[in-house]
């Protein structure tokens, strides 16, 4: 394995294993410990502190809860073997008996209207472990929940086009005002990323001004199902269950988010996520095998799909740009636009050319996009940097040190190399190679263990089919989009869009009595 | 055959890896760094030693430190990963920082002092593609200059003896020649590049190309004189390059130390103090010692055995 020759971190796997670093701070309430106090079990296994004076009392099971995870600073990533339980293919099974049984005695109001999102990198993943086109992979997916009990799926790619469009504005929005030395946080970092927030929340504080408070595809699509879908229904949120298939652990953390939850209605915009090798498991479970399961139509609601000219039928349309959700390129071209009044195409981000110039770095998982207006030199400085190696390098440069004085980085003149905006994501060659995606067959089993290059290369083509074979739709070209601005939040930068859209990070307060908390 | 080297082996309490450590000039302190983020000093005499400091400050892993000459009484350079180099000194048994050198934006690879006889300067190697040289001018001020050298990131730097080349053999005639300031750099652009400073500018003034892979570190050899300059560079690419100038100007012949690359990733080098024996040490936990033979060949005359090298 090449290391990187700038820094290795200890404790921080990009992969999933369990850190030796874990402590969940127990309150101590404080009383008195001159009292001896003797710890009875009764035969229930519930432990009593027991008095001098006799009297018993019954002591609280320590546990760990999803935020509890949030809240600690030992491990970040490495936090999934908690999640696996509380997270699972087993909470939807639960839902769907429990539906079941409402049905079954006459029971309408405990009826809960079952949705799946799909997410592309997911998708491409069962797509090219079990060879098959990810349009094929979709609708056999369908046709599998639709079996199961679930009522509605739809594509992430879809509610993708929000977080696109949403932080192209506010980028474009912040790099105006940083111009006219109004303001405007730049850098601007990619804000989809549930392990690079996490990440950012408990250890550099400092970059959570930069990042972009558009919500990610994930919440987008749980806002849009728990608010528009169910009052088209005509559900409350709570009557709704939102399952989402995602390529990593961390994005059932950024669903359990205080956020994301509804307090009116005490329920998630996410109920629960499940990753693609849940979903692999699911159907072991069920039976049935991906490579014989029959298909079903794509729906038009909520899935990133057109009309096939050749035979009518529907075909999914791609995205952009990475596979990790195409921030980079989309932003890119749409800044360089609406700033410049450059237009750029595709070819010209793929190959650097017309004012274009691409820069690779020290490794595979960083480099550079500039772009350069003539007469004016470079004008945009963006950047994509996956994996900790290169978001440590990158953070660091915008640390402030305790002493709360900006160090001049570079002699002043550090805007001239300052980027404008990164696509951060924490793993290495980004969302197609998250944690919870398929692995070939002879790893299968072993938890966390990286996807050979070779695997990982596929999967990332059958991501990029969907956009070769039904074309690359825009975001402010899909129809569905512009409809929603209008019916759901009553047009572009309105209170509901923030709200809808938007969403805001906390720095989480460091437990300093913890000695094996993560370092720097 | 040489009898096996005496180890004397401590725990140094530095609380994760140690990335570095150099005697002094004397051989009676020891300097270490580590990804603690500290450095410690001991004084090491014999079978013992007793740890005199620990020098905090630097914010990420410490990566190289080096010792000033003697002459400017103890002291010591550090470079980090926070992007800082810092040059301590000691007075009445306590070190403290004396400079502070901010001119990076990115992990501060390598340190090196030049020879003393060019006075107290110190050249610092980065990732973010630049070369710093800090000199520590006769008002008591710090100068310091920085250019881009690598691309990518430097990973090492090595100064040229202050010996001309040469200087034993040839009749000078009474007038000593002009310092001729020069270290080489290597970098993440798999090239080594050599500099020369002139009007207090440093140019480029060879590019050695051979390496096909970052290379990691660069070792200019001591001379006692003799006419052949001898530069060792290691790489990523499990080889190490011998290049070699005749004369001064000449240009310089390429060779690998041996025909078969090593089994892993060559990360040192480092010549003898009268520059004629190369150790090599590599990726399979084992450091050699090479030696040039009168054919020009270079062949392995020993090794520190396994477990002393780690």
């Amino acid at each position: 394995m090449a290391f990187s020759g700038a820094v290795v971190l200890a404790d921080l796997d990009d992969y999933i294993t369990p850190s030796q670093a874990c402590v969940k701070p127990v309150e101590n309430t404080g009383t008195n410990s001159a009292n001896n106090t003797q710890i009875r079990l009764d035969d229930t296994g519930g432990y009593y502190e027991v008095g001098h004076d006799g009297v018993e009392q019954k002591l609280e099971k320590a546990s760990i809860t999803l935020n509890d995870c949030l809240a600690c600073s030992g491990c970040i990533t490495s936090a999934e073997s908690v999640l696996v339980t509380m997270q699972s293919q087993h909470e939807l099974y639960k839902v769907l008996e429990a539906n079941g049984m409402a049905q079954a005695e006459n029971r309408p109001q405990d009826h809960r209207t079952i949705i799946i999102s799909i997410s592309p990198q997911s998708r491409a993943s069962i797509a090219s472990k079990y060879h098959l086109t990810p349009l094929q992979t979709h609708k056999r997916l369908l046709h599998f929940f639709t079996k199961l009990g679930c009522h509605h799926t739809f594509d992430t790619s879809f509610s993708r086009d929000f977080s696109l469009l949403e932080s192209a504005k506010e980028f474009v929005r912040r790099y105006r005002k940083h111009d006219s030395q109004k303001g405007g946080v730049l850098p601007m970092l990619a804000s989809a990323c549930p392990g690079w927030i996490c990440y950012a929340e408990k250890t550099h504080d400092y970059i959570l001004p930069h990042i972009d408070s558009t919500k990610s595809p994930q919440q987008v699509m749980g806002s849009l199902v728990k608010d528009y879908f169910g009052g088209h229904l005509g559900v409350t949120p709570d009557k709704i269950y939102h399952v989402a298939v995602m390529p990593c652990y961390d994005k059932k953390l950024e669903a359990s988010r205080q956020d994301f939850y509804n307090d009116v209605y005490s329920t998630r915009d996410v109920d629960c996520v499940i990753t693609t090798g849940e979903v692999e498991k699911m159907f072991s479970e069920q039976g049935v095998r991906i490579t014989e399961c029959p298909e079903s139509e794509i729906p038009s609601l909520f899935t990133k799909a057109v009309t096939s000219p050749l035979d009518g039928s529907a075909i999914l349309t791609g995205t952009e740009g990475s596979s990790s959700g195409g921030y980079l390129s989309y932003i890119f071209r749409y800044a360089a636009w609406e700033l410049f009044g450059v237009p750029l195409t595709l070819e010209d981000i793929e190959l650097g050319q017309n004012g274009v110039q691409l820069r690779p770095g020290r490794n595979t998982d960083f480099k550079e996009i500039i772009l350069n207006v003539p007469d004016r030199g470079p004008v945009l400085k963006f950047a994509a940097s996956y994996g900790f190696r290169n978001i440590q390098n990158l953070v660091r440069k915008y640390k402030t040190p305790a002493g709360g004085r900006v160090r001049q980085r570079n002699g002043g003149a550090g805007a001239q190399s300052e980027y404008h905006f990164v696509e951060v994501m924490a793993c290495p060659s980004g969302c197609i190679n998250g944690g919870g995606q398929l692995k070939p067959d002879d790893v299968a089993g072993q938890e966390g263990g990286p996807a050979s290059r070779g695997f990982l290369a596929k999967a990332e083509e059958a991501y990029r089919s969907v956009a070769a074979s039904g074309g690359v739709q825009f975001p402010e070209a899909n129809p569905a989009i512009r409809t929603l601005y209008e019916e759901w939040l009553g047009g572009e930068d309105t209170p509901k869009a923030k709200e809808m859209l938007h969403t805001k990070y906390h720095a989480v307060e460091k437990n300093l009595s913890s000695g094996l908390t993560v370092k720097w | 055959m040489a009898t096996a080297p005496e180890v004397n082996s401590f725990d140094s309490q530095h609380e994760d890896v140690i990335h570095d450590a150099q005697l002094d000039y004397y051989g009676k302190r020891l300097a270490t760094c580590s990804s603690d983020r500290t450095i410690r000093l001991f004084e090491v005499e014999g079978n013992t030693q007793k740890q005199l400091a620990v020098l905090k400050g630097h914010e990420g892993p410490v990566w190289q430190v080096a010792w000033a000459h003697p002459k400017y009484f103890n002291v010591l350079a550090s470079c980090s990963y926070d992007s800082r180099v810092f040059i301590w000194r000691e007075s009445n048994g306590a070190w403290s920082r004396i400079k502070e050198h901010n001119a990076h934006t990115a992990s501060v690879n390598a340190i090196a002092w030049a020879p003393h006889e060019y006075g107290a300067i110190l050249a610092a190697a980065s990732s973010d593609g630049k070369v710093s040289v800090l000199s520590f001018k006769e008002d008591a001020t710090w100068d310091s200059v920085a250019f881009n050298a690598h691309s990518i990131g430097v990973n090492a730097i090595s100064w040229a003896p202050a010996t001309i080349p040469g200087s034993l053999i040839h009749v000078t005639g009474g007038a000593p020649a002009q310092t001729l300031k020069r270290f080489a750099s290597g970098g993440c652009d798999n090239l080594v590049r050599i500099w020369r400073e002139e009007n207090n500018t440093w140019k480029e003034e060879q590019q050695l190309e051979g390496h096909t892979d970052w290379v990691r570190d660069v070792a200019w050899a001591p001379n006692i004189g003799l006419p052949t300059s001898y530069i060792a560079s290691c790489s990523q690419d499990k080889t190490v390059i011998i290049w070699t100038q005749e004369a001064t100007n000449a240009p310089w012949q390429k060779k690998y130390l041996q025909s078969e690359p090593f089994p892993d990733v060559v990360w040192r080098v480092s010549w003898s103090t009268s520059g004629n024996v190369l150790a090599v040490s590599s990726g399979d936990d084992k450091v050699s010692l090479w030696k040039e033979g009168l054919d020009g060949e270079w062949a392995q005359v020993g090794d520190l055995a396994e477990g002393y090298g780690q």
